[in-house]
């Protein structure tokens, strides 16, 4: 056996999911543009200028955003869709864990003004993409929630809380992280056992492309 | 004879990546450590808007 393949075996054995799936949803593609702030999470950059992620770095960040969102009640949970390919994602990870989803248009005022109908008050958000969800951020500053956010290499990471670093415009990527985090939430709350899968494959998160959402 | 007035001793949060107390009026944040849980972390709006690190200095995790 060579080195290489007992390296990645160990690697894979660290892993939520192999490393082949991971490679396969593209979700350690990132951008051309990176922040500074995101240079940790980088693993390194290719020839034509692509960052790429490192699936370590992914992989413990969902574990972790995993076990932060258990500490909250289900129902104190807010996970918002700010693009067309997380409408899925955000619907099927709020009926695995219990959490709301808003997966319309944001409108403004819904986290600060407590006289506009559908006023929210969550204990946490997760948001699929800070710059497709500015206006909860920003909200999310004023009212003081605590942000989960999934962020690109060229995302803002303003008023945010914990970064999970990926690729957060793939419609694969998106589909594979929120079915791991789901996965990892109930597997926290004990509702999973730590070997148990969930009864959906990470395709069925996955958005289909007729289907319509938020530009 | 004078009166004596109680006293009230107010203490703010501090901001776990500044130092800094978080007074009432701005909007800071507080919330369990992600990776032990065992730990409520401040962050003022400013180390939020900067983006910040913060460390747990109970289990060392650094974020954001």
């Amino acid at each position: 056996m060579s080195s290489d393949e007992t390296e990645r075996q160990s690697i894979e054995g660290e892993l939520l999911v192999p490393q082949e799936t991971y490679m396969l949803s593209g979700i350690h593609i990132g951008t051309e543009a990176e922040i500074k702030a995101m240079r940790e999470f980088i693993y390194k950059v290719r020839n034509d200028g692509i960052h790429v992620f490192d699936l370590k770095k992914i992989d413990e960040r969902i574990r972790i955003a995993a076990r932060m969102l258990s500490h909250y009640e289900p129902g104190g949970i807010l996970a918002v869709a700010a693009s067309r390919f997380a409408v899925r994602p955000v619907q099927r990870f709020s009926q695995f864990t219990g959490a709301v989803a808003f997966v319309e248009r944001f409108t403004p005022g819904l986290l600060t003004n407590p006289n506009l109908p559908g006023y929210m008050e969550p204990q946490v958000i997760l948001l699929s993409n800070t710059e497709g969800g500015s206006q909860v951020v920003s909200e999310a500053a004023l009212a003081g929630i605590p942000l989960i956010a999934f962020c690109d290499s060229n995302s803002p990471i303003d008023y945010v809380d914990l970064i999970i670093p990926m690729n957060n415009r793939s419609r694969k990527s998106l589909a594979l992280a929120y079915w791991l985090l789901a996965r990892q939430v109930l597997r926290e709350r004990g509702q999973l056992g730590t070997q148990e899968d969930l009864p959906v494959k990470p395709e069925d998160f996955e958005m289909e492309s007729e289907e319509g959402g938020i530009e | 004879m004078s009166e004596i007035r109680p006293t009230i001793t107010v203490e703010f949060p501090i901001c776990n990546s500044c130092r800094k107390p978080i007074t009432p009026k701005e909007r800071g944040v507080s919330f369990l450590c992600p990776n032990c849980g065992s730990y409520t972390i401040w962050r003022c709006k400013t180390c939020r808007k900067q983006g910040t690190k913060y460390v747990c200095p109970n289990c060392g995790f650094t974020g954001p």
